[in-house]
């Protein structure tokens, strides 16, 4: 009698549990390149890491303030060269080891490992060596950096710790999911970790990664209720999104990311020397600047959603954006005028060079991206009014990094960058002139303008100052020249457009990466799957 | 059927002589952005609206028109050419010659020819034109499209070798030069006529689809594909308006089909 | 026999040249020995000329073939690095979602294109029926596939059905033509005088006279179908082996790509070999007729 009751009670529990897992559902935008999180620099292997993996010091993507993770708390001496952190206690790996110095000792060793190059460990060596990392006791490490560091305690955001003992790679790790099921190309499943130490946490039982390189497939199955989350909408379909399903979506405020155009000014590559001698010329690129109507970039092609550009910088990057630059005025006028001193002149609707040659140039983008095109067309025509010809040209983004990195056959390019980061530091790779992403100009063996030597010198000088108003300085005049010169011209920052299902509860979209699923483990999801709106 | 075919061609008239003077009935160049309007529904001035950078879509289908309407034909006319020389030759010689023109026909069909398009654009030089660029993917889809033609002239010349009046004209011993003149060609042709006739809307077909998948005509120019592309993930019952370019598609390709004689459909 | 192994021999030896070419294509093409994780600032020269390094493996054609095709002699179909995965996993992974929608496609092609052209054949007074059938058929012909893609999409249906849209049509028209010489000839008024069922003479006269060469279409209408496949899951992203060939090809995946190109060049080529096989003629597709 009492088995029977057992059995029944037993298959009573089966059938009232839940029988579909509340799982999280979201697009990627490509297959992770790599699932070891010291070895992640695409945005899909980002987000798999975001969730995934344990840090010391996590920075709140709403806030922008340093919260402690894997570290209980941290202290940095006042020279900016030592980091002490006292490690959280009772912490367990997935596979039940517990979590020590020792694990992150052994992470910092594995990770700046030479022959492993790793982009996350590029940010802990500097030019007078890497950082050296020890244990002081079972829950006590120590970081010692060679020279003052900026910002030394954010770096520590992008560090995943793994287990010191398991032998898999990647290794298990400590965030609030661990991978579950992975099919190439497809999807990938993460379920929680079920020993993450912030106890009842996280609320969903996984997340589901969709690979879907199609927006507009996204936006559908978004619609259908197939998707929760949305991280980036173009505008377009923001738009029609905000009609269809209003409340669903959001528009986060404007984004460190920027869209701009640039010429190129290399040696290398076949461009006739008449169109290098106009890239190098300031007066050109700044009359170029001018002609552009960056405010109906912003209203037609963003549709509001995105704000004209003074520089690198955006206004939302409170703590570093200079607020004495304005951004270019539209000012076909001043463009013209701007040319006549460098020596061009407008005949019958074609402006030439003081040779007579007739200014027109190519710009290219990648394709498959209707917003770029549309402010390439939209650039053509601004262009067309103080007479230069533009040939646009889309190209898949292989054949565009070959160009714009290795043969250097092209003139000018239209592109966007994601920042993911609001330290100046962060800039490093672009700015200096050495740098093989310095994209006007790459891998240049001493700098090939006075202006670029200053940059190269404000850089390195603010990067190893710990100071913030001496590094702001450094950083204010590095906006500066940009801004005189433009060697990239700065077009728009735009907004941090995404969607979120009605069904959701705890999202607060955020304008830095990830924006929607950075409290991935808070998130709950209303039982049942609804459609979109009808 | 008859009535259908004459409707047909009035179409096509029609639909031409509207692409060829498109200043005529749109209200702006192609290319010209009224900016205060983006994205506006249809009205007394763009009857169709205007696109995403205020663009007159009439103007943008009528010009997108010409551009299939011109480039379709002259590629249809390129692959039948090389089909009808290719195909003709492996036909006439037989033997080896016929097994290696038949093999390569059958290599050509079964490139990765989207690969091969993503490759020559990329390879193009940045000045071309966006004109000449199209012009170039046209004419590297008919130089690509030779062989399935090729293989069914191939075989219409075979079985002509094989016919009593070849037969005959070669025992009264006239030259090789006056058989292939005065008994295959004539034969042919109307073989290589309904081979044409599949493939010029085959290939506005194949442009629509390139469009589609963002390989086709470069901005500025429009193209039938890159206004499909307005359809992406919308819902035609919203915006009927967007269905312009598909209707005309349509009518165009089902006019060529009707123009087409029955018993020459293709599977 | 002979015959036979001479077709075979030729068979392997195309598509082997297939799979070359599109190696050779790879190799050349721009991009191939570029990272899209090149363009992330935060990748220090250290890691930005490990990444660079790592592509160089591609630029030696010669050797990268002569280690596929000994991989190749093992069953190794190599290693697709841009989705991380052996190749041979990944085709595993994907055939069957490409396989039950190209049967689901020629099923519902079949049933719906072979049901619309036998009434055409059996009832001579059926001409409504026959224009509004041969109507529809051409307007879904005159649409591209991938527009067809695009309208089931936002209608919520699946790549599947995509493809019946695509092929019933052409199935139909085919059909009906070979359907109507078939129900026109002498046996069938002489069983039909004799009072035998109009479902036996579908059965016993109609289709076995017209057996050849609906088999023929059978064999075509699958290589139509493999051919619509590709911009049909690119654009509906159905996890199968035609997008899975599309991110190959945008992203220069050349094991990946060879080995897709070689599949679909043995599946078109063997279905191309059945329509042609001696007795089974049907017409085929026509110049260009990719979309």
């Amino acid at each position: 009698m009492t088995l029977h009751r057992l059995i029944f009670v037993a298959l009573l529990g089966v059938f009232l549990a839940p029988a579909i897992p509340a799982d999280l559902h979201l697009a990627l935008h490509g297959e992770p390149k790599t699932l070891d999180p010291w070895l992640a620099a695409d945005e899909s292997a980002d987000a798999i890491a975001y969730l995934t993996e344990g840090v010391l010091i996590r920075v709140n993507r709403y806030t922008q303030q340093m919260e402690p993770e894997l570290a209980a708390s941290w202290k940095t001496s006042p020279d900016g060269k030592r980091i002490v952190f006292q490690l959280r206690q009772g912490v367990k790996f997935p596979d039940g080891s517990p979590f020590t110095s020792e694990d992150v000792v052994r992470s910092f060793e594995r990770m700046l490992d030479p022959a492993l190059h790793s982009p996350t460990a590029d940010t802990f060596k500097t030019e007078h060596g890497a950082v050296k990392v020890h244990a002081e006791g079972t829950y006590s490490v120590i970081a010692d950096f060679p020279a003052p560091t900026a910002s030394i305690e954010r770096l520590f955001d992008q560090v995943a710790i793994v287990s010191a003992k398991a032998a898999q790679r990647p290794a298990p790790g400590l965030g609030p999911f661990v991978i579950d099921e992975r099919r190439p190309g497809v999807s990938i499943r993460l379920r929680r970790n079920p020993l993450y130490w912030k106890s009842s946490l996280p609320r969903v039982d996984g997340v589901v990664f969709d690979i879907e390189q199609n927006r507009d497939l996204e936006y559908l199955r978004f619609r259908r209720g197939e998707l929760d989350l949305i991280e980036k909408l173009s505008p377009e379909l923001f738009d029609r999104l905000a009609k269809e399903m209003p409340g669903a979506a959001i528009d986060a405020g404007p984004t460190l990311d920027s869209e701009f155009l640039w010429f190129n000014e290399s040696q290398r590559g076949d461009i006739p020397d008449a169109k290098r001698e106009w890239f190098q010329s300031a007066a050109f690129r700044r009359a170029i600047s001018l002609a552009i109507n960056r405010a109906d970039l912003s209203r037609v092609v963003y549709r509001g959603h995105a704000s004209p550009a003074a520089g690198l910088e955006s206004p939302a990057n409170k703590l570093w954006f200079n607020t004495a630059l304005k951004p270019d005025p539209f000012d076909p006028a001043a463009a013209t005028n701007e040319l006549s001193r460098d020596g061009f002149r407008l005949d019958k609707g074609v402006l030439r060079d003081r040779h007579g040659n007739p200014v027109e140039f190519s710009i290219i983008t990648n394709a498959g991206s209707k917003t770029r095109e549309q402010m390439a067309t939209m650039i053509q025509q601004d262009l067309g009014k103080v007479g230069v010809k533009v040939t646009i040209v889309t190209l898949d983004f292989p054949s565009l990094i070959e160009r714009i990195s290795r043969n250097m056959n092209y003139e000018a390019c239209l592109l966007g960058l994601t920042n993911v980061d609001a330290d100046p530091s962060e800039m490093m790779n672009v700015l200096l002139s050495s740098a093989s992403n310095h994209p006007w100009n790459p891998s240049q063996k001493t700098p090939a303008t006075p202006w670029e030597a200053e940059i190269d010198r404000l850089m390195l000088a603010q990067a190893a100052t710990a100071g913030y108003h001496a590094r702001k300085t450094s950083f204010d005049r590095v906006q500066e020249i940009l801004h005189q010169q433009e060697p990239v011209i700065y077009l728009l920052h735009p907004n941090a457009l995404v969607a979120v299902s009605p069904r959701l509860a705890g999202a607060k979209p955020a304008v830095f990466l990830p924006h929607t699923f950075w409290n991935a483990e808070e998130l709950t999801i209303a039982p049942g799957r609804q459609g979109g709106a009808q | 059927m008859k009535a259908a075919r004459i409707g047909a061609i009035l179409l096509l008239a029609l639909v031409a002589a509207g692409a060829l003077m498109p200043e005529r009935w749109a209200a702006g160049r192609y290319d010209q952005q009224f900016r205060e309007l983006p994205d506006a529904p249809p009205s007394a001035q763009f009857p169709l609206g205007t696109d995403a950078v205020g663009r007159d879509r009439l103007s943008r289908l009528l010009y997108g028109t010409r551009v299939s309407l011109l480039l379709a034909p002259a590629a249809a006319l390129l692959s039948c050419l090389a089909a009808g020389l290719l195909g003709g030759i492996a036909g006439y010689a037989g033997g080896f010659t016929d097994r290696a023109i038949v093999s390569a026909a059958d290599f050509f069909l079964s490139v990765p020819w989207l690969l091969l398009l993503l490759i020559v654009r990329a390879c193009l030089p940045l000045d071309v034109s966006p004109a000449a660029s199209v012009a170039i993917t046209f004419a590297l889809l008919g130089l690509m499209g030779w062989a399935a033609p090729a293989r069914i002239v191939r075989a219409a010349v075979a079985s002509l070798m094989d016919s009593e009046f070849v037969l005959m004209a070669r025992a009264r011993g006239y030259s090789s030069w006056r058989v292939l003149l005065r008994q295959l060609l004539p034969n042919v042709t109307p073989v290589l006529l309904a081979q044409f006739w599949i493939a010029v809307p085959a290939y506005i077909l194949t442009e629509t689809t390139l469009g589609m998948l963002g390989l086709g005509v470069a901005e500025p120019l429009p193209s039938w594909g890159g206004l499909l592309r307005e359809l992406e993930g919308v819902s035609p019952l919203d915006q009927p308006y967007l269905l312009a370019p598909a209707i005309l598609l349509a009518a165009v390709v089902g006019s060529l089909q009707l123009i087409l004689p029955r018993e020459d459909y293709p599977v | 026999m002979k015959r036979f192994s001479r077709e075979m021999a030729r068979m392997i030896a195309l598509v082997l040249v297939t799979g070359v070419a599109a190696a050779v294509l790879v190799r050349y093409s721009p991009g191939t020995f570029v990272d899209e994780r090149e363009l992330n600032q935060q990748l220090g020269e250290d890691s930005l000329a490990a990444l660079r390094a790592h592509k160089e493996h591609n630029r030696n054609l010669a050797k990268n073939l002569v280690g596929y095709f000994r991989g190749l002699a093992h069953g190794d179909l190599g290693y697709s690095e841009s989705n991380s995965a052996p190749v041979r996993q990944l085709i595993a992974d994907r055939a069957p979602e490409t396989l039950r929608e190209l049967a689901i496609g020629l099923i519902g092609g079949w049933l719906i294109g072979l049901g619309c052209a036998i009434p055409v054949g059996r009832f001579r007074r059926a001409w409504a029926w026959d224009a509004a059938s041969s109507g529809a058929a051409g307007l879904v012909l005159s649409l591209p596939a991938a527009l067809i893609a695009y309208f089931c999409l936002t209608a919520g249906a699946a790549s599947g059905a995509v493809l019946i849209v695509v092929l019933a049509p052409r199935i139909f028209r085919f059909a009906r033509n070979v359907l109507v010489q078939a129900y026109g000839s002498a046996h069938v008024e002489v069983a039909r005088a004799r009072g035998i069922r109009e479902w036996t003479i579908l059965r016993t006269q109609v289709l076995s006279d017209a057996a050849p060469q609906l088999l023929a279409l059978l064999a075509s209408s699958a290589s139509m179908a493999i051919g619509a496949a590709i911009p049909v899951e690119a654009i509906c992203g159905s996890p199968g082996l035609g997008r899975l060939a599309w991110q190959a090809a945008t992203a220069r995946d050349l094991p990946l790509l060879m080995n897709l190109t070689m599949l679909v060049g043995l599946a078109t080529t063997l279905a191309m070999s059945l329509s042609e096989a001696p007795g089974l003629r049907a017409g085929r597709p026509g110049a260009g007729d990719t979309a």
